[in-house]
């Protein structure tokens, strides 16, 4: 995305435009209005007197709303320094703008105030891979609205643009002719409204009574309190207090972008889930999903409450090749436009991903350890159970006991269905890319974390002390299976796959350390592990690359060739510390918050895995998403380690180790099952001697 | 999607089967948790074909019954020949605006998973869609 542009958003509702708050879409552009994956608006274009405005600045009151501050003219010559307006936009079924203009000058000023409007009704997707639309547009002008209207078939989607003061509607915008008093100001309010599904089928007197709603009023939803939601959501975090400021405003950033990811599924009732990233990503994905609600769970919750049942509600059932789908599998990512409801795209929801099924069960046993809520356990009980079996029946494409994947969608579908999902992520020390199925070593891990926490419910909650002790039984033979099989030997680390031929793909890589997170390590090997993964091939002094310098695809801007991603490291940190490598976790939690502080709190999805010492700040890696929201719960996660935090029974234990440029920190209110506990430390721990790249501080 | 008399006699016998059959299921295991009712309007030029499936912790009756439900399916009779099929997706018809549904959206989604998978390789739309 072009800098300086202005994003706003509201659950999957997203406004991007200029400074100008002006929006003049290219077809391949992200800019406009977007929601359930479609633009609704693809020009919106201010003049006054015929003449484009001037930005003087544009202040993001809350991620929700913007405010621009123009004057008429283009460049540094002001036509008429007498005149300024204001837009104050905020988003909610499309958006609301009040738009005021001053009268500065003693005279009375005759204008002619202009929007012109235009809406493309692009699919996302089509954005992204710049396609032709297939169906046809409409324009209705009328005495109270400009209706922009898209049609395909039964497929129906449109944009209503009204205003409160009189104005005339034509097909390509709306005219205001005013007179504004002396030293007065003029002001109207402008409403986009954005209708998604038509009633092309149903009947009058057809309609069902009580609180039935469908599903268009649920999607013309009116704006909720934003202002107060997102102070109280403030609120109900812990507070945190200490020395080091980029903590402090991080941690802050962290918490309101992860308010601004919000996503509330139409069957959710309110409750919210983490969307995975804007503009691209702002839908539900199994993977991100749980990854955020896992970091964030000392913090809130509730995400993983919603994320667990949302899935839950969506898991599999039956095999469906266009969808990668299998009865028990958890969804990749669900999308809502033109192309997925045309089936051009797997989307509804497609079933790509091998980590999340094993993830889901991951999930649900640390959210009962954090709340304690066995309700919830019970009620997902056939779903976890689903996905465990799926593990075992679907998932072991080679018939060897271990997962791997395989797209059965050739031409949609997705060719690598782990994190690392870039065509050349998985390769050879020598660089070449393995055949399919692939088995990389981080899903081994997912299954046998899923195995062991799957007993503790099953034992605990579920009172099946039969299935407990079978998955025990099978996570200790894949334990004791894959410390042989994919063990490099030569090199005392972990090979990120099996490929087809049960061959070693051999590259030294940032999974191992989801490995520690995951327990799959025997303990005899963890030291080699961490020192591989604090090494200087490693370890950039910010934080752990995603593959090893030396290795032939290395590459410190290589997406997963070498950059290092925030949230990667936070589970690696939190796998240290599983391991007793607590000075090492602390190590990786400095460089990466350390590196927050260059990007103002706000940590990208990846940055270049240069040395420290060679670029002294860290490099952004291009990307177009941002805020992502696994980057964005990377900074809790990371507290969460550091402190030591682990839920006991009842208790929540606090062991901190932390580093030195911390000083003193409280972590206060932290909710769980223990009602509510403050948590203390002090920085004790030189990271700078864990790392010949790290300069200490 | 137009067929001609016959064949569309012979393919209404395929949606009738579908809902008769779900009826002598009895327990549907994907929807043990499950608990309403779901009224599927079969549209069929002028007249309405009701279908009521009421469920009780998984255990299902259906019955030609029009009268209210928690959540309600109205869609053209070709439409429901390719659901009962496994050869169109349910969502996507959702989406797409060929299937309007009202009411408890939780349970349209726990529903769907009455209706079969489709054959294997299926894809909807190889050859016809865009790159």
């Amino acid at each position: 995305m072009s800098d300086g542009m202005v994003k706003i958003l509201n659950g999957n509702t997203f406004v991007v435009s200029d400074a100008r708050g002006d929006i003049e879409a290219s077809p391949s552009d992200p800019t406009g209005l977007f929601s359930f994956d479609t633009r609704f608006l693809s020009k919106w274009v201010l003049t006054v007197n015929g003449d484009r405005l001037m930005s003087l600045s544009t202040d993001d009151l809350q991620y929700f709303e913007a405010r621009f501050f123009l004057v008429p003219g283009v460049g540094s010559v002001y036509v008429n320094a007498t005149l300024s307006v204001i837009r104050q936009r905020s988003v909610g079924n499309g958006f609301h703008e009040v738009l005021a203009i001053l009268n500065h000058d003693d005279a009375p000023v005759d204008l002619t105030v202009r929007i012109d409007a235009d809406s493309d009704f692009a699919d996302l997707f089509e954005v992204k891979d710049t396609l032709q639309k297939q169906g046809s547009y409409a324009r209705q002008a009328g005495g109270n609205s400009l209706l922009l209207l898209y049609r395909r078939g039964t497929y129906a989607r449109s944009t209503a643009i009204s205003s409160s003061q009189p104005c005339t509607f034509d097909e390509s915008g709306l005219t205001f002719t005013i007179t504004i008093a002396p030293h007065s100001t003029w002001t109207t309010e402008l409403d986009v409204a954005i209708q998604m599904l038509g009633q092309q089928i149903a009947e009058p007197g057809q309609e069902i009574g009580g609180a039935a709603r469908t599903l268009e009023d649920q999607v013309k939803r009116p704006i909720p309190d934003m202002a107060r939601n997102l102070a109280r959501w403030l609120e109900e975090a812990p507070r945190l207090q200490c020395d080091w400021e980029t903590l402090q405003r991080t941690y802050r950033r962290s918490l309101v972008d992860l308010a601004a990811l919000r996503f509330s599924p139409l069957t959710a009732g309110g409750n919210s889930l983490p969307a995975a990233g804007l503009p691209w990503f702002m839908t539900m994905f199994g993977r991100d999903s749980i990854f955020t609600s896992l970091q964030a769970l000392p913090f809130t919750s509730g995400l993983a409450a919603t994320t667990l049942r949302e899935l839950g509600l969506r898991q599999g059932t039956r095999i469906d090749d266009f969808r990668d789908e299998d009865p028990g599998r958890i969804l990749h990512e669900m999308r809502y436009g033109e192309m997925t409801a045309f089936e051009e795209r797997p989307h509804s929801p497609y079933f790509g991903t091998a980590d999340a099924t094993p993830l889901f069960v991951v999930l649900l046993d640390e959210y009962e350890r954090w709340t304690g809520d066995t309700d919830l356990v019970r009620e997902l009980e056939g779903e976890a159970r689903a996905a465990l079996h799926w593990i075992d029946a679907y998932a072991d494409l080679q018939g060897n006991g271990y997962i791997s994947y395989e797209r059965r969608n050739a031409e949609t579908g997705l060719e690598n269905q782990c994190w690392k999902d870039s065509w050349d992520s998985i390769s050879f020390r020598d660089g070449t890319l393995p055949g399919f199925p692939r088995a990389t070593c981080e899903l081994q891990g997912y299954a046998y974390d899923a195995k062991m926490r799957g007993a503790r419910l099953a034992r605990e909650v579920w009172h099946d002390p039969v299935f407990a002790t079978r998955l025990e039984k099978q996570a200790a033979e894949l334990k004791q299976r894959f410390n042989r099989d994919f063990w490099v030997a030569d090199g005392e680390y972990f090979a990120i796959a099996l490929d087809a031929d049960g061959r070693q793909v051999d590259s030294l890589t940032s999974n191992n350390g989801h490995l520690l997170w995951s327990g799959i390590v025997d303990e005899s090997k963890a030291k080699a592990v961490a020192g591989h993964l604090m090494s200087d091939r490693l370890f950039s002094g910010w934080g752990i690359r995603t593959l090893a310098v030396g290795e032939s695809r290395y590459n410190p801007i290589g997406y997963h060739n070498g950059t290092i991603w925030p949230f990667d490291n936070s589970f690696i940190a939190w796998g240290l510390r599983r391991y007793g490598f607590k000075d090492e976790a602390a190590a990786v939690a400095a460089g990466n918050l350390e590196a927050s502080g260059y990007f103002d709190g706000r940590l990208p999805e990846a940055f270049g895995g240069y040395p420290r010492s060679m670029t002294k700040y860290p490099v952004q890696y291009p990307t177009a998403c941002s805020p992502q929201a696994w980057s964005t719960g990377a900074p809790l996660l990371f507290l969460r380690t550091m402190l030591g935090l682990e839920p006991v029974g009842d208790h929540l234990v606090v062991d901190p180790a932390l580093p030195m440029a911390i000083g003193r920190l409280e972590l206060l209110d932290i909710a769980g099952r223990w009602g509510r506990i403050d948590a203390f430390g002090r920085g004790r721990v030189d990271t700078s001697r864990l790392s010949s790249q790290g300069e200490g501080r | 999607m137009t067929t001609s008399a016959s064949q569309a006699a012979a393919t209404d016998d395929h949606v009738a089967r579908f809902f008769d059959e779900l009826g002598q299921r009895g327990d549907e295991p994907l929807l043990r948790k499950v608990s309403g009712r779901v009224r599927f309007d079969l549209v069929d030029g002028p007249s309405v074909e009701p279908r009521l499936v009421v469920i009780d912790e998984g255990r299902l009756t259906v019955a030609r019954d029009a009268s209210q439900a928690d959540c309600t399916i109205r869609g053209e009779l070709p439409v429901f020949r390719e659901l009962v099929a496994g050869r169109m997706n349910f969502m996507a018809a959702v989406l797409r605006g060929e299937l309007a549904c009202h009411g408890d959206l939780e349970l349209m989604w726990a529903i769907q998973r009455i209706l079969p998978a489709p054959p294997r390789g299926w894809d909807p739309t190889a050859g016809t869609r865009s790159a």
